[in-house]
């Protein structure tokens, strides 16, 4: 079994408790139109490239099967329709302008670098986490992982977009010891707008999941100006009022480093806002979420 | 908020780092022929009075603790301090024996002296045991004109709380630091006026304020059951005093806008918790108590390090997370470890169990071990013996074979050191009051320049550049013996042209060939070889010439100078460029964040060396149970020393743009923490560089 892994990030601080190692898996079925990791978006690799960082050695001109990299006057094109993403340009780019994004990887080469952080993990309870994309979207592969994680006694988070048949989330809950559960918006048509899916499913699978007993974080990435309104606040508020197990409301304050990404990828940001979220924006969302539930509501 | 610590805290950063103390140095001038026209051995003690008579006492409302040198401009442009021959001087990093100076007075140490003196009565004994005498009358006199100018602006002054602290800081110094103290206060007082002589008028830095959770406690205790004192009086004590230790040296560091006093750049340790020589923790309520100073002083010094092992309590590790969180930027240390080394290297149990810091990469057994700096320390140019190593085998087939060499080099190098430092001393009449604090000097009245306090006859040496040398031995393993790209003479000579027409070659190497601090063990067991190698041809120099041998891996700002004078190195590094600092990773190549730099550190043989350092920046505030696991778990895998900066390179950059806004903010540097705004801008771009986590 291989999966398609585009990081493996240690000592990650933000992916639940403790110190951990997040496993970021490629494909996600949502398009979030703010989007900080859309090189997670696509299931297969995809390639990096910054033009400015080019020396010119001219390896990737001779290397690629389908001559996607031209040299136009003193500029170096490429041209992504052709692309097969076999990374051949990629391994010899030492000027890194050229990086290939995703490659298959076993559950035990990524056990055996998430294994090698295991001291941290007991001295801090933290430990694995599995994230992407979306995680579920490589279903087999993460429930493999959850289970040689569980096996050697380390404490698994998913971190999930929560769009995905529920008999999967039944299957790999007892290897799950806390879901962090992305809440986008709370009215559905508007879910629809900014990630492409209505969030029905999303809701209801939460529900079932929390009846049966599991654990989750409610991550809630928030806009400026997108979905930061009232009716949206006080929605995440009530949500987690209505759950029986919800242990934290994290806010992910928006943070425009998508859109450089984008341009690596050749791809248009859906939302090219600039500007980061305000301090004066989050100490507003929290005082709103606060003031209206009885979860403990943190930033991230 | 007692609004006294605001105030003196932008006192102490307003203050000119130009002015020098000027009552000292002007003394110094008038007295210079006087005390050429004495016997050389003469001169300290002369110097030393005359000082000592002509300094000031200047007060300031806002004092709790008296002391303090004027400062003023030098007013004798271009002519330079008098500093005569064996004049008045210290070279410091030295901690005091605070324990007997509180509970005897220092008085004590001179009768311990003067009985000496008399057991063996010789010119040289009896000339140490009236020296003593001397040196400590005078300090009793400074202290007593401190007194009398307290009382004297006790009796004008309005304010209440002015009034009596004035009092009480008068009456304390009506006996100490000659006599015991009597409470927590006068213990403290004591400790800075004993501690502001030794740095700024025998003029020296880093004299550390050593265990101080263990000898103040008694104190602190005994006030508190008596309900003289609360907790909280205590702790604004403390913060007051560290205060204090910041106005000896102000905000100037030892290589931008340097002052002109002789303590500009002191770092001044204080040593927390430990375990005594029977196992029992040492952390103690006063240890919390100082941690919750330092936040409260909010300034650089004194600098804390703690002295932990994985096994203390929950507690213990949640208090040092604390303490990494609030910004007071202390070094952890790995306790068991250097216990362990140090009594393998025959020091006695008792005397390893009590050790403290007196600089930042510093082990010091208090009152045992006298640490001139010219004598004990020595920071070897490792490097560049392994660069003489990589020409002096014709074709090597392995690396095996130049770390053979290089071991041969490093026997003779530290062979021929060994034999230039073991005559430095001299057999005529000496005093100085630094040899106070030796036992054995006191015991045989005997100046440490005699050889007084050489129970240990110890050399530490420091090795540098180990990530440097281990991507090397990564790169040869690569390009010549694996690979069989090139020949090895064909690989050097591209690495001796300094990789002129081969930056493609180059640019392969820093991308492909892996790099220690990444955990990854086909380059950390190079780390690890080389390491060893160091320290076996050191151990094999010990046995030959008879001194007892300790090794660590730090640079201290070694791998720039060291660096700037050697040639390209097959890692990729450049002519020039500065080598590894300090344990860490090449500047850039460590890619898997500090986990895998700890991992890979964590690999170098630590257990057998006594000191640090690995410095992590952290471009984030990490909370408390994350510093105190992630220092856990490093010392549970044998780790040694972490010390950590949590700050953005956001907020660096904005300080280097508005110093003025960021006068306050400190970072690491090397092994210690300085004031960001205060250093020189290449230091600044280097820690801006420095790899940042999250």
């Amino acid at each position: 079994m291989q999966g398609i892994v585009f990081d493996i990030h240690k000592f990650a601080i933000h992916d639940g408790p403790g110190i951990r190692t997040t496993v970021f898996l490629k494909g996600c079925p949502l398009r979030c139109i703010w989007c900080h990791n859309p090189e997670s978006q696509e299931r297969a690799p995809e390639i990096f490239f910054i033009p400015e960082k080019c020396i010119g050695c001219g390896w990737c001109f001779s290397v690629c099967p389908n001559h996607c990299h031209v040299a136009r006057e003193t500029a170096h094109e490429f041209h992504r329709e052709n692309c097969i993403r076999c990374g051949r340009c990629t391994e010899r780019c030492y000027a890194e302008a050229l990086e290939l994004v995703g490659s298959a990887m076993t559950p035990e080469a990524v056990m055996e670098e998430v294994l090698k952080d295991r001291i941290f993990y007991e001295t801090s309870q933290g430990g694995m986490t599995i994230s992407g994309g979306e995680p579920m979207m490589q279903f087999d592969f993460t429930l493999d992982l959850a289970r040689r994680a569980k096996a050697a006694g380390i404490h698994v988070c998913l971190d999930t977009c929560g769009e995905a048949p529920y008999e999967q989330y039944e299957t790999i809950r007892p290897f799950v010891d806390l879901f962090l559960y992305d809440v986008k918006a709370t009215d559905p048509e508007i879910h629809r707008r900014l990630t492409g899916v209505s969030n029905e499913r999303i809701r209801e699978n939460l529900r079932r999941l929390d009846r049966s007993g599991a654990k989750t974080i409610l991550r809630c990435p928030l806009v400026p100006g997108v979905n930061d309104d009232d009716a949206h606040l006080l929605g995440i508020a009530a949500l987690a009022d209505s759950l029986e197990n919800v242990q934290e409301i994290t806010l992910h304050p928006y943070h425009p480093l998508g859109i450089d990404k984008c341009a690596r990828l050749g791809k248009q940001p859906r939302l090219d806002d600039k500007n980061f979220a305000t301090e004066d924006d989050v100490a507003r969302w929290l005082k709103i979420i606060q003031a209206h539930c009885s979860v403990k509501t943190v930033r991230s | 908020m007692d609004e006294r610590i605001t105030r003196t805290r932008e006192r102490i950063l307003s203050a000119d780092n130009r002015c020098c103390f000027i009552d000292r140095e002007i003394a110094l001038r008038e007295c210079r022929s006087a005390s050429l026209a004495r016997p050389a051995y003469e001169r300290y003690l002369f110097e030393f009075e005359t000082v000592l008579a002509a300094l000031s006492t200047p007060i300031d409302d806002d004092d709790v603790f008296a002391g303090r040198f004027a400062t003023a401009l030098w007013p004798y442009a271009g002519e330079r301090f008098s500093r005569t021959p064996d004049g008045i001087e210290s070279e410091g990093h030295i901690s005091w024996c605070w324990e007997k100076i509180l509970t005897g007075g220092a008085v004590s140490l001179v009768e311990e002296v003067e009985e000496a003196a008399q057991r063996h009565p010789t010119f040289n004994t009896r000339f140490f045991a009236n020296s003593s005498r001397r040196a400590v009358n005078a300090v009793a006199a400074f202290a007593g004109r401190w007194s009398a100018a307290l009382r004297s602006r006790a009796e004008k002054a309005t304010d209440p709380t002015v009034k009596s602290a004035f009092e009480r800081a008068a009456a304390a110094l009506e006996v100490v630091p000659y006599r015991p103290a009597y409470d927590f206060f006068s213990a403290l007082q004591g400790i800075y006026f004993w501690h502001m002589i030794a740095s700024g008028v025998c003029g020296s830095r880093d004299f550390a304020l050593g265990r101080m959770d263990q000898y103040l406690l008694k104190f602190y205790k005994k006030d508190l059951a008596a309900g003289k004192i609360t907790r909280e009086e205590a702790v604004n004590l403390l913060a007051h005093f560290f205060l204090k230790t910041n106005e000896l040296c102000g905000t100037a560091t030892d290589d931008y806008n340097a002052s002109p006093t002789p303590c500009f750049a002191s770092k001044q340790y204080l040593t927390l918790g430990g375990r005594s020589v029977d196992g029992k923790c040492c952390f103690n309520e006063l240890s919390e108590m100082i941690v919750e100073a330092s936040r409260v002083a909010a300034l650089p010094q004194p600098t804390l390090n703690f002295r932990l092992d994985p096994e203390m309590p929950e507690e213990v590790w949640q208090l040092a997370g604390r303490a990494a969180q609030q910004g007071s930027l202390p070094n952890f240390f790995n306790d068991l470890l250097i216990r362990n080394t140090l009594v393998a290297n025959g020091i006695a149990p008792e005397d390893a169990a009590n050790f403290d810091f007196t600089a930042c990469n510093r082990v010091n057994l208090p009152g045992r071990l006298y640490n001139i700096m010219s004598r004990i320390d020595h920071f070897n140019n490792n490097t560049e013996w392994f660069i003489r190593a990589l020409h002096n085998v014709a074709a090597p087939a392995t690396t095996d074979e130049i770390l053979a060499e290089f071991k041969e080099i490093a026997r003779q190098e530290m062979r021929e050191y060994a034999r230039v430092v073991n005559n430095l001393f001299s057999d005529g009449p000496a005093f100085r009051l630094d040899s106070l604090i030796f036992d054995d000097c006191r015991s045989a009245a005997c100046d440490v320049y005699q050889g007084g306090a050489d129970r240990y006859r110890w050399q530490h040496h420091m090795f540098s550049g180990m990530a440097t040398i281990a991507d090397s031995l990564a790169a040869i393993e690569e390009m010549v013996f694996h690979s069989g790209r090139f020949s090895y003479r064909e690989f050097l000579s591209i690495v001796d042209g300094n990789f002129a027409g081969n930056e493609a070659l180059r640019a392969e190497i820093i991308k492909s060939v892996p790099k220690f601090g990444n955990d990854d063990d086909r380059v950390d067991r190079f780390a690890r070889q080389a390491a060893d190698t160091l320290l076996d041809a050191m151990e094999e120099i010990g046995k030959e010439t008879g001194f007892l041998m300790f090794g660590s891996f730090y640079s201290l700002r070694c791998h720039i100078d060291f660096g700037r004078k050697l040639p390209a190195t097959p890692d990729g590094r450049l002519a020039g460029e500065p080598i590894s600092e300090n344990q860490s990773p090449v500047y850039g190549t460590d890619l898997a964040g500090p986990t895998a730099v700890l991992r890979s550190v964590a690999k170098l043989p630590l257990q057998r060396t006594v000191c640090g350092g690995l410095n992590l920046k952290f471009g984030c505030v990490l909370s408390r149970e994350r510093a105190a696991a992630l220092v856990k778990a490093y010392f549970k895998m044998g780790g040694l020393h972490i010390g950590m900066t949590m700050v953005t390179r956001d907020t660096l950059e904005k300080a280097r743009l508005h110093p003025e806004e960021y006068r306050t903010l400190c970072v690491r540097k090397f092994g210690f923490s300085e004031y960001f705004v205060a250093l020189s801008p290449e230091y600044q771009q280097e820690i801006i560089d420095r790899t940042e986590y999250q």
